[in-house]
């Protein structure tokens, strides 16, 4: 569970991007989170695995308070969130097999993951998330070879093999192409299902985070101004999110 | 007056500047001509020397070339040949070992910015002692031979690739680096997965452009005794020994040619 009690984020050049965030994610949900450029929500995404420091308020991971952990904690905690970006971030000269195995690291002493000594288990592991994305067969090419669509599926496989409890996806089908978004959207869905992994994920299409999430955070100006089942979207909500009422071809992202 | 001659009549006039330029270089030139002392003179005999000095050149010592009799095999220029390479090898590998913790100490996307500045004045301070004053140094200290070539084109090598390897870490991608925070990677691990991979090959592809280098510089150290060639070069050159020259000559030549191929085709290779 992840759960936000009064949190606030003012960077060092005093924008404000939080502003009293009261939110509770259960295990297991799908959690679309919707707004405007500049609104939060990446600030908000990422200051579930520490990647930004709240200022304010307090942050609870499974009735752990996170704003003050650091250093080998921290790592903890991070190894149990998985995490993808828009721009996939894997390194484009090594294997998909090692892209996937870095997943393990924060399992392992130091020196033992320096010198590539992973467990036959772990291997594994990487290569059944490899092949629960579909590209099993693509395992021991450079990842700079793969589509962007496949380069994000190794980076779900990255996370797979992390085992989260959670995900998180900062934009993840923002750099894709429709076919290959729809495919990469129902891999979610699917990891959401099959493992019970929480999905927290920002979107700009409201059309794909309505489909697919089952659950809406609307977020205008640093603020939580709407929280519900994405069913109950409706013209007005998204009135109160982005300002004024979406044009049709804006709610399906065409924009 | 159209727009155009108007913006042709505010053209900066460089015609000045230029004249100035060209007076001050004319006249840095002629300071310095007189300031050298050239001994003209020489010139009128420089023809009879140069005709001596091909003849001789052409003229190849093949027992001095592979070292068989009178001569002992570690005379031979083969020999030398293969010492000088070493020396360069030894050197450029001892060199960029070193030289990457110079490179990470000096790159911004590692260390930060203030501690890479201290890295790059350490990295300055190595490049701008010149080889060959390091060598004449290291000569004291270790003597004549192979091991002084080896520690002052080690040392020196450091300048050049450190400054070089941080220039790849700093302009590498710095994405898997956020990635790899996020799966709980420590510094270590964001080292071997996030920055090895990434950077190896332009590492190998430096270090191999750096001993193109070296095999020259190998030769050149061997004048103030480091070891290799270099010593047999200066010695026969002053005695006059043209036939020997000649075969060392043609030694350096094709070394350097064969290792100019070789590198090149290996970092063809890399990239
Ligand atoms: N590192 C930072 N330092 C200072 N201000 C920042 C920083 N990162 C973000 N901001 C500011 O905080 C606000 C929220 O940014 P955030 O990136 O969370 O928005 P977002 O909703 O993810 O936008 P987008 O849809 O463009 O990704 C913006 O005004 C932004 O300019
Ligand atoms: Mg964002």
């Amino acid at each position: 569970m992840i759960k936000f009690v009064n949190v606030s984020k003012t960077y060092a050049n005093g924008v404000q991007a939080l502003k009293d965030v009261n939110l509770e994610i259960q295990d297991g949900e799908f959690v679309g989170i919707i707004g405007l450029s500049g609104a939060g929500k990446s600030t908000l995404l990422r200051s579930i695995n520490k990647m930004i420091s709240i200022t304010a308020g307090e942050l609870f991971i499974d009735e752990v308070e996170i704003s003050s952990i650091k250093g080998k904690e921290l790592r903890m905690l991070r190894r149990n969130i998985g995490m993808i970006f828009q721009s996939f971030n894997l390194v484009k000269r090594m294997s998909v097999f090692n892209n996937v195995l870095t997943g393990r690291v924060a399992y392992h002493p130091t020196l033992k993951t320096v010198l590539g000594l992973f467990p036959k288990m772990d291997k594994l592991m990487a290569l059944n998330a490899l092949d629960t994305m579909g590209i099993l067969d693509k395992a021991f090419t450079r990842a700079d070879q793969l589509s962007g669509g496949q380069q994000q599926r190794v980076a779900l496989a990255r996370a797979l093999t992390q085992n989260p409890k959670v995900i998180l996806a900062d934009e993840p089908v923002a750099s894709l192409d429709p076919i290959t978004t729809v495919q990469v959207m129902d891999d979610f869905a699917r990891i959401n299902k099959d493992f019970g992994i929480t999905i927290v994920a920002n979107m700009h299409h409201v059309d794909l985070a309505i489909k697919y999430a089952t659950r809406i955070i609307g977020i205008q100006d640093g603020r939580v101004v709407y929280d519900g089942p994405s069913r109950q979207i409706d013209d007005k909500t998204l009135v109160q999110i982005y300002g004024r009422s979406l044009k049709h071809d804006e709610v399906l992202g065409e924009s | 007056m159209t727009r155009a001659e108007e913006t042709l009549r505010k053209k900066p006039k460089k015609w000045l500047i230029n004249l100035v330029f060209i007076v001050a270089i004319i006249a840095a030139l002629a300071i310095s001509f007189s300031g050298s002392r050239i001994n003209w003179t020489r010139f009128e005999t420089i023809g009879i020397s140069l005709r001596i000095m091909f003849t001789g050149l052409a003229d190849f010592k093949f027992n001095f070339l592979f070292g068989t009799d009178p001569y002992h095999f570690e005379e031979g220029v083969v020999y030398m040949t293969l010492v000088t390479l070493a020396i360069a090898f030894i050197g450029t590998f001892i060199g960029a070992v070193l030289a990457i913790p110079f490179g990470f100490l000096a790159s911004v996307n590692v260390v930060g910015k203030k501690i890479a500045r201290i890295g790059e004045a350490i990295l300055v301070i190595i490049r701008v002692f010149p080889e060959i004053v390091l060598a004449l140094i290291l000569v004291k200290g270790f003597g004549m031979n192979a091991l002084t070539g080896v520690l002052t084109i080690g040392i020196h090598s450091i300048g050049m690739l450190g400054k070089l390897f941080a220039e790849a870490i700093d302009n590498m991608d710095k994405s898997p680096l956020e990635a790899l925070d996020a799966v709980g990677a420590n510094s270590w691990q964001k080292i071997r997965y996030g920055i090895i991979p990434q950077v190896a090959a332009d590492i190998s592809s430096i270090t191999l452009y750096r001993l193109d280098i070296n095999v020259r510089s190998a030769t050149v150290l061997g004048i103030v005794g480091a070891g290799g060639l270099g010593a047999s070069l200066i010695l026969s050159a002053e005695n006059w020994n043209w036939d020997i020259l000649g075969t060392i000559l043609l030694a350096i030549i094709v070394m350097v040619l064969a290792v100019d191929a070789v590198s090149s085709y290996l970092r063809g290779k890399l990239l």
